[in-house]
């Protein structure tokens, strides 16, 4: 080695003004320190979260069951907040739809159960229904407009109309057309009567036209196409008053009044008629009017079915009584029993698909995840599907989840492998031995003098 | 003892050194001062486990010079506004300064690991495989840094090929 190049250096090094030693340096190394410490333990929590809710999002909400037939009934999960919409990829013909409340729309958002099992959302406005899935599972009804759930056309139907049943072959939609005023307008003679007689009617899905049935009022109507779909029941009537059950022979366009219904009676759902096509169901409560037992201003002690009389109006109290729970819809016949959706007691008790048996037990079919809500299951899956319980995918997400997840993973990911590198390095100087050979006292020495 | 204490006892008896080879590092007064101001607060946050091991030197040694790697990094990314560029010193080897201005310019004109290399085996007097485990590189880059050093050396300032030849034999 050269003397000579370690003088020049030495030389060189001799000009160097001595450096000071901060006053403030130790507390500024401190807070250093703790602020790396901070920003450490403040990485490991989220990756700890990001690692907690792995198992959650490969899991889904709800563990599987077994179909039905089996011992325990179906059931649905709840989906996750960053699911797919259904625009962004298609999932139907649909198995089951519902609403929830807790997804990232906020409000609450419709969701759709495909035949894979795969959970799409469908987003709502304000206050605005879900609507009704057609027998088959393919459409959707809503408020002036039919989704197909295949192809994400939406066919409009009238601008104020409201779906009230599919036909069982899922051709028609019994709907009404409101004719009511938006608005109330105050006149010499005090304000208008903003109540007009309603069009009650069904859309051909075929033909993409509309037929006009009956004239009526129906602030509240409900209705039923039968089996073979050629008749209709319908109960309409204004809000506060009586409702009234209408027959409709849809090839002859005859009306048949066939009774007043009383405040404990109301048409049974989009499944009313019997299977037979003699009857139709009527559900009857017991301790207060439905409009109380529904908004919760009256305590419903039980409820029962009652079989009118499809030509005659007369009617007939089924043998069973007191049934319990809260039904919220006769949605098919299965093995001849009538299926109802259930409502639970209070918001948290999950919504329920069952059977009422003729001896007054139920038998529950699917359950829905507590939270969610409006179940409405297609009647052809109803009357002969088998049901299978699924959960949400959490990797079926929109595209901004991925950013968040890669966001919150990245920079701890980023920090343990930086402080893995740096362990390392500092390992590595210390196996070598340096510092050991020109370590403390070279350094102490003035200029390398002690280089030999 | 307490830890301020007897860091602030190893700081000032590593002062010196430091400031030297900061210096050899730079090629200038104030940024030397820096990097040894900032090697120091580095050491002072991580100051338990480093005098734990036991070996403060080489974790001192190995952030000055990572540290002046980086810095060298950042720096040329910035533009330099030169009108005309700076005329060559010309040596005069009268005396013990002018040698010294000469090498601290022609290290100045190095590329920063090349530098280190330099400080680290003929200023330090480490081995190539402890310049290597300094600087976090194989041993082999260390010696291909050397020769290009060098070789660059005697480009950049011929009036020190006296000296690099000794040093090549």
């Amino acid at each position: 080695m050269s003397e000579t190049l370690r003088e020049a250096l030495r030389r060189a090094a001799e000009s160097a003004p001595a450096p000071r030693l901060g006053e403030q340096l130790w507390r500024r190394g401190r807070r250093r320190r703790r602020v790396r410490r901070a920003v450490t333990a403040l990485a490991g929590v989220l990756l700890a979260a990001g690692l907690a809710t792995l198992p959650g999002l490969v899991a889904g909400s709800v563990g599987l069951q077994s179909a039905d037939g089996g011992p325990a009934p179906a059931a649905l999960g709840r989906p996750y907040p960053w699911q797919l919409t259904y625009e962004q990829d298609l999932n139907g013909p649909v198995v089951a739809a519902f609403i929830d409340p807790g997804t990232i729309y906020l409000e609450a958002t419709g969701v759709l159960v495909g035949r894979d099992g795969s959970y799409r959302l469908f987003p709502m406005n304000p206050g605005e229904g879900f609507g009704l899935v057609s027998p088959d599972g393919r459409h959707l009804a809503r408020w002036g407009e039919i989704v197909d759930l295949v192809s994400g056309v939406r066919t409009p139907t009238a601008e104020r109309a409201r779906p009230l049943a599919w036909s069982p072959d899922s051709r028609r939609l019994l709907l009404i057309d409101y004719q009511d005023d938006l608005s109330i307008t105050y006149g010499p003679d005090g304000p208008s009567d903003p109540s007009h007689p309603d069009d009650v009617g069904y859309f051909d899905l075929a033909t993409g036209t509309m037929k006009g049935l009956l004239t009526t009022d129906a602030d509240t109507a409900a209705g039923a196409f039968s089996p073979d779909s050629g008749r209709i029941v319908v109960a309409t009537g204004k809000g506060d008053g009586p409702q009234t059950l209408t027959v409709v022979d849809l090839a002859t366009g005859t009306p048949n009044m066939l009774s007043e219904l009383t405040g404990r009676q109301r048409l049974a759902g989009e499944a009313a008629w019997t299977p037979d096509g003699r009857s139709v169901v009527l559900l009857a409560s017991e301790g207060c009017a439905w409009v109380d037992c529904d908004t919760g201003m009256g305590s419903l002690w039980g409820w029962r079915m009652q079989y009118a009389d499809a030509v005659s109006g007369k009617v007939v109290d089924e043998a069973a009584t007191a049934r319990p729970g809260r039904p919220a819809g006769l949605v098919g016949w299965r093995d001849g029993a009538p299926v109802f959706v259930h409502w639970g007691a209070d918001t948290d008790e999950p919504e329920k698909l069952m059977t009422a048996e003729a001896d007054g037990s139920a038998r529950v079919l699917l359950t829905l995840a507590g939270g969610s809500g409006a179940l409405n299951v297609p009647r052809d899956l109803v009357e002969h599907g088998t049901f299978a319980s699924h959960s949400a995918n959490p990797l079926a997400a929109q595209p901004w989840a991925f950013g968040c997840l890669l966001a919150c993973l990245t920079p701890p990911v980023l920090l343990v492998l930086l402080l893995r590198r740096r362990r390392r390095a500092v390992r590595a100087s210390a196996a070598s031995g340096v510092g050991q050979g020109a370590g403390a006292d070279d350094l102490r020495a003035e200029g390398g003098d002690a280089v030999p | 003892m307490t830890d301020a204490e007897s860091f602030d006892e190893y700081a000032r008896s590593r002062l010196p050194m430091l400031g030297r080879v900061a210096y050899l590092l730079t090629g200038d007064a104030y940024l030397a001062d820096d990097l040894v101001q900032l090697t120091l607060l580095r050491l002072a946050s991580r100051w338990e486990h480093v005098s734990a091991a036991r070996e403060p030197d080489a974790y001192v040694r190995r952030i000055l010079y990572t540290q002046h790697v980086s810095w060298w990094r950042r720096v040329r990314r910035e533009a330099l506004p030169v009108a005309v560029l700076p005329e060559r010193a010309a040596a005069d080897f009268s005396g013990d300064a002018a040698t010294a201005l000469a090498v601290r310019q022609a290290l100045a004109r190095l590329a920063p690991k090349q530098r280190a290399v330099l400080v680290l085996r003929y200023f330090e007097d480490l081995s190539e495989t402890e310049t290597a485990a300094v600087l976090g590189v194989a041993v082999g880059t260390v010696k291909s840094q050397t020769r290009d050093a060098l070789a660059r050396l005697r480009v950049i300032a011929p009036e020190l090929s006296g000296s690099l030849a000794e040093v090549n034999r």
